[in-house]
C-alpha cells in the first residue's frame, strides 16, 4: 500500500474540520439560476433570474459559435435562425417566443434544467430546490426512479425521484405550447458513424486541436488558474495545457487540488505531486477525514437536486469550496473515462464471449445483455428483491430498468459492441452523474466547472473515433494518450491502474469511525417503509451474502438517499 | 438444556438427531421410522445404521460450501466440506483427547508401579534414572503415535459413500441448489451484427489444470467480476477456447496465473505453459499460484492417494516434494469455495496493486505474493476451513 509521504514544501495540506456550514458565501456565478412558469402564477425567489414573459434567459459558460463568444443578446437570433447546432459550451436556456416556451439543454449535459407540467401550465428551474419551493409540486416519490438510483447510484433519464418532475436530457429541445409538450434532439451525435482506423493520424491531430481549444476557451483571462488533479492522465493533461497556455503565471497562480483520505489509506499523491512539480504548480492537498465527510453529507446532498450516491460528492464539494477562495473557474479532467474508456468494457466483453452465469441461475430469459450491464455497476441491482419491501416492488413495472437500457444495447443495431458501451456511458454517466454533480456542487460556491474533455467537439470526435482506437487491445483511452502523449511524462502516461477509492468499506464497517452514525441514519431510512428493515440491519452488521458483498458503497448509496429524502420529501 | 443434559448422561448425544424442519431433537428410538415424530419430515441419514453423518452435519456443510446459498459449488467441494466437518465433529475430537489422556494416565500408573518395584528391590541408582528416562521416552513416543493415528493424512470419507449420501439426501430433502453437476453451457446474447468482439483483449488469464475449476470460476461470475479470462490447459471451455486463446495472444503483456492441484500432473502445467510454443514460451509474466506440496500440511486429512504415473522430476521441485507427489495429491476443491474465490481475488488484485505501488514509489522490482496459500496466511481450519 502506498502511504502518503510527508508533504513537500510546494504542497499545502488542507484539513477541513467537521463543523460549521459547508457554504462559504465568497462568490456567486455571474449568471443566476434560471426559473419561470407558463400558465401558472408562482412566487419565485430573487436569487434566480425569472422568465415571466416573451424573452430569453440563459445560464451558460464558455459558449462559442465559430470561435466567437456568445453573449445573452445573441441567443434569440441563433435560435430563430436554426443555428443552435453550431454552438458549443455549457448552457441551459428558456426562450419564450411569444407563442411557445422552449427549454434547451447543451449537447453533452454540462448544465441542467428541471421542469414539471402542472395543470395546464409548466414550471421550470435550473435548480430542483427552487422548483420544489414553489409549493406547486406534490412531494411524491417515483419508485421506478428509486430503483434506478439504487442500481446506478445516480439517476439516468429524464424522470426524477419526484413524480411529475423531469430533467431535460442532454441535447434536448423541449417546446411547450397550448398545454402540449414536444421533445426533440437538437444535436444528432450519430453514434453509428465513425471514421476508419486509417484516419488515425488525422483523428489524433484533430483531437489535440479540439482539446487545446476546449481548454483555452474556458480559461479565465486573468487571476489564478485552478484545477482538480488526481494524477491520472485526464486531469494531468488539463494541468499541463493550463501551464502551456499560461507560461507567465507563477506557481501561486496555477493551483492544483488533490483529495486524500489520510495517511492510512491508498492515495495518488505521488502522481499528483509529480504532475504539479512538472507544471510548476502549487499543489493543495485536501485531506477529508471520515467525520468531515459525514458532517457535510446532508448539506452536500441538499445542493445536488437529484441524489448522486458517489462517495466523492463531499470531497468534491470541499474542493470547490477551497478553489472558490482563488478563482471563479475550476478545471477538471472529467470526460476522459466515459468518452475514451470505461471500466465496464472488458467485463461486458467477457460476458459476451463466455456468457453470464446469472442468466441460468436466476432463470433470466430476456434482456440478457441489459441485466449483465446493470449488474456490472456493482451497486444495489441484485439486492433490489431483498432490499425493497413487496409493496415498493409492486409499484415498479416489470423489467423497467432493463427496458430503459435496451435501445442503447440492442445487438441488432450497430456494428460495434464497445461503441455502444461508450456512447451509453457518455450519455448516462457523463450527463447524469459526472456533469450533473460538478454543476450542482460548483454553483453553490459560485464557481464554473470547466470540463474540457466533455466539450461538445471533443465528445463528438470521441464518438467518431473507431472503437478500436479508444480501447486498443487492453489499452483504454489509446487515442487520447496518442493525442496528448507529449504533454505528460512517461511516468504518468504509462502508470498502471492503482484503484484509488474512497475508503467507505473501512469507514462504515462495524467498529469503523462512521459505523454508529450510519446505523442511526439507517434507522431513519426504515421509517419511510420503502425498505426491508431486516436487509438494512444485515447490511449494517456486514452480513450480506455473496462473493463480494460491497457493504461500504451500498451503505453510502443509502445514506445519500436518506439525506435526500429528508431534504426533498420531508421526514 | 435439561434434555441435553439427560442425553449427555445417557451417552446418547452422539446419536441424537435434530429435525431440520421443526428443530426437534430425537433419540434413536424416537426416529426409528426414519421420520420426525413431531412434523413427519424424513431423515436422510441414520448414523446408527452406518451413514457417515447426520442431516444436521450435511446441512451445515451445504451452508458453508455455498456461503449461505450465494455461491455455486462443485460436488467435490461438498465432498471435502463434509470430510472436513466429520474430522471436526465433537465426537471425533473427544475420542482423540480421550485416547491421549488415557495413554498418559496409563503411563503414570505404570511408571509409578515400576518405580516402587525398582526402589523396593534395588534402591535408587543411576540405572534407575536411565531406565526411567528410556521408559518415559518410549511412552511419549507411543502417545505421539496415538495422537497422530487419530489424525490421518488421507481423507477417510470415500467418494462412493458421499455419492450414495447425495441420493439419500435428495430423497428426503429434494435436490441441492447451487450444485454444479454438468459442464457449464453459458448463454450469450451474441449476434453476427457486432463485429468487434474479437478486436480487444484482457490483461490477465487464469489457466487451470481441470475443467471443473474453470466451470466453478465461470459459474460464480469470477471472469466478469475480475476482468479475467479463464481456460483449462486441456482446451476448456471447448466452445470458446480457440477464440479466447487468440484474444490472449493479442496482449504481449498478458499476466498468466496458473491454478492447479498439488499433484504430479497439476504441478507440471506451469512448466508446460512457459515452454510449450502453443502457450507462453519464455514469458516472465506467468505466475504459479499453486497448490504445491508445501501447502499440503494445512490440509491434513484431505489428501488423496496419487494416481499419476509420470514421476519424472519437475523443474523447481525438491526431492522431498517429488516424493510427496508420488504418494499423495491435494485437490483445489479441498479449499472451501468462498476461500478459494477470495484468495484468487486477493492474489490478482494484490499483484495489480503491487505493480501500481511499485510504480508509484519508483521501485520497479516490487513484487507480490502470488501464492494461493501464502506463508503468512495462518494456515489451518480458520483460514481454509
Amino acid at each position: 500500500m502506498i502511504l502518503a509521504k510527508p508533504l513537500s514544501r510546494s504542497e499545502d495540506l488542507i484539513r477541513p474540520r467537521p463543523r460549521g456550514s459547508l457554504l462559504n458565501g465568497l462568490r456567486q456565478r455571474e449568471q443566476k439560476p434560471i426559473a419561470g412558469a407558463i400558465g401558472l402564477a408562482v412566487n419565485l425567489p430573487d436569487s434566480v433570474s425569472i422568465l415571466d414573459g416573451p424573452g430569453c434567459l440563459v445560464e451558460s459558460f464558455a459558449c462559442l459559435i465559430h470561435d466567437r463568444e456568445l453573449n445573452a443578446q445573441d441567443w434569440p437570433e441563433i435560435l430563430r435562425s436554426g443555428r443552435l447546432d453550431e454552438v458549443s459550451g455549457a448552457f441551459v436556456l428558456a426562450w419564450h417566443d411569444g407563442q411557445s416556451l422552449h427549454l434547451i439543454r447543451d449537447a453533452v449535459g454540462e448544465r441542467t434544467l428541471f421542469y414539471a407540467p402542472v395543470a395546464e401550465g409548466l414550471i421550470f428551474a435550473s435548480s430542483l430546490k427552487v422548483l420544489m419551493n414553489t409549493g406547486l409540486i406534490q412531494r411524491r416519490l417515483n419508485t421506478e426512479v428509486l430503483a434506478r438510483y439504487l442500481t446506478y447510484a445516480y439517476i439516468p433519464g429524464r424522470e426524477t425521484l419526484i413524480q411529475g418532475v423531469y430533467e431535460l436530457e442532454p441535447g434536448e429541445w423541449l417546446t411547450f405550447s397550448q398545454g402540449q409538450l414536444q421533445r426533440r434532439s437538437w444535436w444528432n451525435f450519430e453514434p453509428e458513424r465513425w471514421e476508419p482506423t486509417e484516419a488515425r493520424p488525422r483523428l489524433i491531430a484533430e483531437l489535440r486541436k479540439s482539446i487545446e481549444h476546449a481548454v483555452l476557451s474556458r480559461m479565465p483571462a486573468s487571476g489564478p488558474l485552478c484545477a482538480s488533479l488526481s494524477g491520472g492522465i485526464d486531469s494531468s493533461l488539463v494541468v499541463a495545457l493550463l501551464r502551456q497556455f499560461s507560461p507567465e503565471r507563477s506557481a501561486d497562480e496555477l493551483l492544483t487540488f488533490t483529495v486524500s483520505f489520510g495517511e492510512k489509506y491508498r492515495n495518488e499523491l505521488p502522481f499528483s505531486r509529480h504532475v504539479a512539480d512538472l507544471a510548476k504548480a502549487r499543489n493543495l492537498v485536501l485531506e477529508a477525514s471520515p467525520k468531515t465527510v459525514m458532517h457535510h453529507l446532508d448539506q452536500t446532498i441538499a445542493l445536488m437536486g437529484n441524489p448522486v450516491g458517489d462517495p466523492l460528492t463531499v470531497p468534491n464539494a470541499l474542493i470547490f469550496r477551497e478553489a472558490s477562495c482563488y478563482s471563479g473557474v475550476l478545471f477538471n479532467g472529467e470526460g476522459g473515462d466515459p468518452n475514451f474508456g470505461g471500466p465496464k468494457n472488458i467485463p461486458m466483453l467477457l460476458s459476451e464471449l463466455y456468457g453470464d452465469p446469472f442468466h441460468e441461475r436466476l432463470g433470466e430469459q430476456t434482456y440478457l445483455r441489459e441485466r449483465t450491464y446493470l449488474r456490472s455497476y456493482r451497486k444495489l441491482y441484485e439486492d433490489l428483491p431483498h432490499l425493497l419491501t413487496p409493496q415498493t416492488q409492486s409499484q415498479i413495472p416489470p423489467d423497467a430498468l432493463e427496458r430503459q437500457l435496451a435501445p442503447w444495447l440492442d445487438p441488432e443495431q450497430g456494428d460495434s459492441f464497445v461503441q455502444k458501451l461508450m456512447v451509453l456511458n457518455t450519455r448516462f454517466k457523463g450527463a447524469h452523474h459526472i456533469l450533473f454533480k460538478v454543476n450542482a456542487l460548483s454553483r453553490a460556491f459560485g464557481i464554473e466547472p470547466a470540463s474540457p474533455l466533455f466539450d461538445k467537439h471533443v465528445t463528438a470526435l470521441a464518438i467518431h473515433c473507431p472503437p478500436q482506437l479508444k480501447l486498443n487491445g487492453t489499452i483504454e483511452k489509446y487515442i487520447l494518450k496518442e493525442a496528448i502523449g507529449d504533454l505528460l511524462s512517461p511516468r504518468i502516461l504509462n502508470r498502471p491502474k492503482s484503484g484509488m477509492q474512497v475508503p467507505v468499506e473501512l469507514w462504515f464497517r462495524p467498529g469503523g469511525p462512521l459505523h454508529r452514525e450510519a446505523k442511526r441514519r439507517m434507522k431513519r431510512l426504515e421509517a419511510y417503509d420503502l425498505f426491508e428493515p431486516d436487509y438494512l440491519r444485515r447490511l449494517m452488521r456486514w452480513e450480506l451474502n455473496g462473493f463480494l458483498p460491497r457493504h461500504g458503497p451500498k451503505v453510502w448509496i443509502l445514506l445519500t438517499l436518506e439525506a435526500w429524502l429528508r431534504e426533498y420529501l420531508g421526514e | 438444556m435439561l434434555r441435553c443434559a439427560i442425553l449427555l448422561l445417557n451417552n446418547q448425544w452422539a446419536v441424537a438427531m435434530k429435525c431440520l424442519k421443526c428443530g426437534k431433537n430425537h433419540l434413536y428410538r424416537e426416529r426409528s421410522g426414519g421420520k420426525c415424530s413431531a412434523c413427519g419430515q424424513k431423515f436422510a441419514f441414520e448414523p446408527k445404521q452406518g451413514d457417515p453423518y447426520t442431516d444436521t452435519l450435511f446441512s451445515k456443510a451445504l451452508t458453508q460450501v455455498s456461503s449461505n446459498q450465494s455461491l455455486v459449488y462443485l460436488p467435490r467441494q461438498l465432498y471435502y466440506e463434509l470430510a472436513r466437518l466429520r474430522m471436526r465433529k465433537p465426537g471425533g475430537l473427544n475420542s482423540k483427547y480421550g485416547s491421549v489422556v488415557g495413554m498418559a494416565v496409563l503411563g503414570v500408573f505404570l511408571m509409578g508401579f515400576m518405580s516402587i518395584f525398582w526402589l523396593a528391590n534395588f534402591g535408587f541408582s543411576g540405572a534407575f534414572v536411565l531406565v526411567g528416562g528410556i521408559t518415559f521416552a518410549i511412552w511419549s513416543g507411543l502417545t505421539w503415535v496415538v495422537w497422530h493415528r487419530t489424525d490421518p493424512d488421507l481423507i477417510t470419507l470415500t467418494f462412493e459413500a458421499f455419492t450414495a449420501s447425495l441420493i439419500k439426501w435428495g430423497k428426503a430433502h429434494g435436490s441441492l441448489a447451487g450444485k454444479l453437476d454438468k459442464p457449464l453451457m453459458l448463454q450469450t446474447s451474441q449476434t453476427s451484427r457486432e463485429k468487434d468482439l474479437d478486436d480487444y483483449t484482457v490483461e490477465r488469464v487464469i489457466i487451470c489444470d481441470h475443467s471443473q475449476i474453470v466451470d466453478f470460476l465461470l459459474a460464480n461470475n469470477f471472469h466478469i467480476e475480475q476482468k479475467c479470462a479463464v481456460l483449462s490447459i486441456g482446451g476448456y471451455p471447448p466452445q470458446h477456447f480457440e477464440r479466447i486463446k487468440e484474444m490472449l495472444k493479442r496482449n504481449p503483456a498478458l499476466n498468466v496465473f496458473v491454478l492447479h492441484n498439488a499433484s504430479l500432473n497439476g504441478c507440471r502445467i506451469y512448466h508446460q505453459l512457459i515452454t510449450d510454443r502453443n502457450w507462453f514460451p519464455g514469458s516472465e509474466r506467468v505466475f504459479d499460484m499453486g497448490l504445491h506440496p508445501r501447502h499440503a500440511a494445512k490440509f491434513k486429512g484431505l489428501w488423496q492417494h496419487a494416481e499419476a504415473t509420470n514421476t519424472e522430476p519437475i523443474p523447481g521441485y525438491s526431492e522431498a516434494e517429488m516424493k510427496w507427489l508420488s504418494e499423495y495429491k491435494l485437490e483445489l476443491t479441498a479449499i472451501r469455495p468462498e476461500q478459494l474465490l477470495n484468495r484468487l481475488r486477493n492474489v490478482l488484485n494484490g499483484h495489480t496493486r503491487s505493480l501500481a505501488d511499485g510504480y508509484a514509489s519508483g521501485d520497479s522490482g516490487s513484487d507480490s505474493d502470488v501464492m494461493l496459500v501464502s506463508s503468512d496466511f495462518g494456515g489451518g481450519d480458520d483460514d481454509f476451513g
